[in-house]
């Protein structure tokens, strides 16, 4: 019951980790390295707003996204782009943004571990007899919530579905008259959101450690792999 | 004509020895070059920026007071600080070394001093220290006992290596099993569950723990938990401590996981008394808050005394507040009491060899004998390591706290101690 339960739990951790890197490669078919270094900003940002600023906390974490959002977008729009279709150039290209970004934060002095972001419910409920802490379940909830949206969104707006053509077969998609660069922005921007919103669920689990952006980055990979994307 | 050519003449003169004087007069003292201290240290981790502010600190203070006597002249410590990155996970050893080496060659240190902090490469620089014959004082990480061992064993090699911090062996027998066993006696406990990193000296330790503590008497459920380093999750580990009624867990890593570890154990209310060997998060002044209490009740093993608030010699407190005057926080990690002594230690050996030559240095250091922040500084003169003691009028005595009421309280050793040792309330019986 107990591997049930925190292997559900751990299974949509690790899902959301991976979910705006699966994103971002699925539609334009970039591997975006500097996946870790935007959930790792997206921790210190909401934590600048929450705990320096005394900024309401969902007000917090809506702002973070449209940040993260549009700092995706811009890396795209601005750096990426231009080696479009260069595999190891983006790989390149990406990871060294995600590079600067971490290791700009260290020197920026976002070192130690005492970095945190409070949980969304205090406390904990038994199930069974296995002790689960609400956060988690908000997590699972929240998870479930964002995968079920994405399926929506991809096959029932007209942006999902221009991202689903363009996923499929991008000459096909130009052809139809959709612009795979813009979509490719718009992939990027939502893929970025998507690591924010993991960095929001998931850090206050613990603290907010630049080392993290690393291992983020590992487990996306491995993630979106396993899946076969 | 003549008259008024010497009276030039002589004016001239007049002037020349006049400009003279003036110069000499108002000229600069003379500086001494400064004594190069150069410290390998991974200083974007807590291990490593606690030794540099550490020595900051401490060479401040000796300039301030005139610097070192070296043979009649005073000469100021400069400090030279590299970062080495050893622990940074998938640095290799490699990189160390090339610090170590930049800092001998191109800074041109007359001493080395703290790091480099991860074991492996403090292991592997002993070759280079010895080349180039660079004595060198251990001050943080490290607590791998084979690098004393090395030195006793190849002396004359390794001679030049020094270390004034505590090792894992001292740490084990000396500190945590007789803290334990006190544990165990005060409050009838005798079951441990050990959680451990998968890291070298993580493995070493906890599997020393689990193996001292079964000849106790104590039972220690199933092997040590390994944890990967970059876990996020415990949960099965404390719904297994818990299942098998665990009443202390005893905790050996350096990640900053650690905070998520203590979090789940604080939400579940798992009635067992976490005791960190060694755990990252808890070091830290901030801890308390930043996991909004979360970690109270949690123990956790600073290595040297001083790097938590104690009365363990009458300098110890002295160092704190300076400490915190200087950089704004309280003493944090492992390496920051021993950091500080280290040029204190350094000064007063050049000072009785009345120069700094290695060999003469070498000796000196061996002779060392001096009351220091964490109780008596001593080295073996075989292994060149601090001479450990739960008293600190004998040796360099560590240091146990307990988080109560958002405070560090040094509980062990008895010595030193501040507080008692509190359970959980929900451990209470």
């Amino acid at each position: 019951m107990d591997i049930l339960i925190y292997g559900t739990i751990n299974s949509m951790a690790l899902a959301l980790m991976a979910l705006g890197f699966a994103l971002v490669y699925g539609i334009s078919r970039v591997a975006n390295f500097a996946h870790g270094a935007l959930y790792v900003i997206s921790g210190f940002v909401t934590w600048g707003f929450v705990r320096a600023l005394g900024v309401n906390y969902l007000l917090s974490i809506f702002l973070t996204m449209i940040i993260i959002g549009v700092v995706g977008a811009l890396i795209y729009q601005f750096i990426l782009i231009r080696v479009r279709g260069m595999a190891i150039s983006e790989i390149i290209a990406s990871y060294a943004i995600g590079l600067a970004i971490l290791e700009g934060l260290r020197w920026g002095g976002f070192k130690g571990m005492t970095y945190t972001l409070p949980v969304f419910i205090e406390g904990s409920v038994d199930i069974g007899e296995i002790p689960v802490d609400f956060h988690r379940l908000v997590v699972v909830g929240i998870g479930g919530a964002v995968v079920a949206f994405l399926w929506l969104f991809t096959h029932h707006t007209r942006i999902g579905l221009a991202l689903r053509g363009m996923a499929q077969d991008e000459r096909a998609a130009l052809m139809l008259g959709i612009d795979s660069d813009l979509m490719a922005v718009v992939a990027m921007a939502l893929g970025s959101m998507l690591a924010g919103l993991a960095a929001i669920l998931l850090l206050p689990l613990g603290n907010i450690v630049v080392e993290a952006g690393y291992n983020v980055l590992i487990l996306a990979i491995a993630v979106h792999r396993g899946g076969a994307g | 004509m003549k008259k008024k050519s010497m009276w030039g003449v002589i004016i001239v003169v007049i002037v020349v020895i006049a400009a003279f004087v003036i110069y000499y007069a108002t000229r600069p003292p003379k500086i001494e070059p400064g004594i190069v201290i150069g410290c390998p240290l991974s200083t974007a981790f807590l291990y490593g920026w606690d030794a540099e502010r550490a020595i900051t600190l401490a060479v401040e203070e000796i300039n301030a007071a005139g610097g070192v006597n070296v043979a009649g002249k005073k000469r100021p410590f400069k400090v030279e600080v590299i970062d080495t990155r050893d622990l940074e996970p998938g640095v290799p050893v490699s990189e160390a070394l090339l610090v170590v080496e930049k800092l001998i060659l191109e800074k041109k240190a007359d001493f080395i001093l703290g790091g480099p902090v991860r074991s492996e490469a403090a292991l592997a620089a002993m070759d280079l220290l010895s080349k180039y014959k660079k004595v060198s004082i251990l001050t943080t990480g490290v607590l791998t006992p084979k690098y004393h061992a090395r030195v006793a064993k190849e002396y004359d090699k390794f001679k030049y290596c020094f270390r004034i911090t505590g090792e894992a062996v001292w740490m084990v027998t000396g500190e945590i099993i007789p803290c334990l066993v006190d544990i165990g006696q005060r409050f009838g406990l005798d079951r441990i569950f050990i959680m451990i990193q998968d890291v070298a000296h993580a493995r070493g330790g906890g599997g020393l723990i689990a193996k001292i503590m079964a000849k106790k008497g104590w039972h220690v459920i199933g092997k040590p938990e390994i944890y990967p380093t970059g876990t996020t999750d415990f949960s099965m580990g404390l719904i297994k401590a818990k299942k098998e009624k665990a009443q202390v867990i005893l905790i050996w890593m350096d990640m900053p996981e650690t905070s998520i570890l203590l979090k789940q154990w604080y939400d579940m209310k798992l009635p067992a008394l976490p005791f960190g060997s060694i755990i990252a998060a808890a070091e830290q002044p901030g801890f308390w808050k930043a996991t909004e209490g979360k970690g109270e009740y949690c123990l956790a093993n600073v290595v040297n005394a001083g790097n938590a608030p104690s009365n363990a010699t009458p300098w110890t407190m002295k160092f704190v507040e300076a400490y915190k005057k200087r950089w704004n926080i309280e003493p944090e990690g492992y390496g920051t009491s021993t950091s500080y002594m280290a040029p204190y230690v350094l000064k007063d050996a050049i000072e009785r060899a009345g120069s700094l030559e290695p060999d003469a240095i070498i000796k000196a250091l061996e002779a060392t004998d001096m009351m220091g922040v964490y109780g008596r500084i001593r080295f073996d003169p075989k292994s060149h390591q601090v001479i450990p003691s739960v008293d600190p009028e004998e040796g360099a005595v560590g240091s146990i706290f307990q988080w109560q009421a958002k405070k560090r309280v040094v509980v062990f050793p008895k010595k030193i101690a501040m507080g008692e040792i509190q359970l959980p309330p929900w451990m209470k019986k």
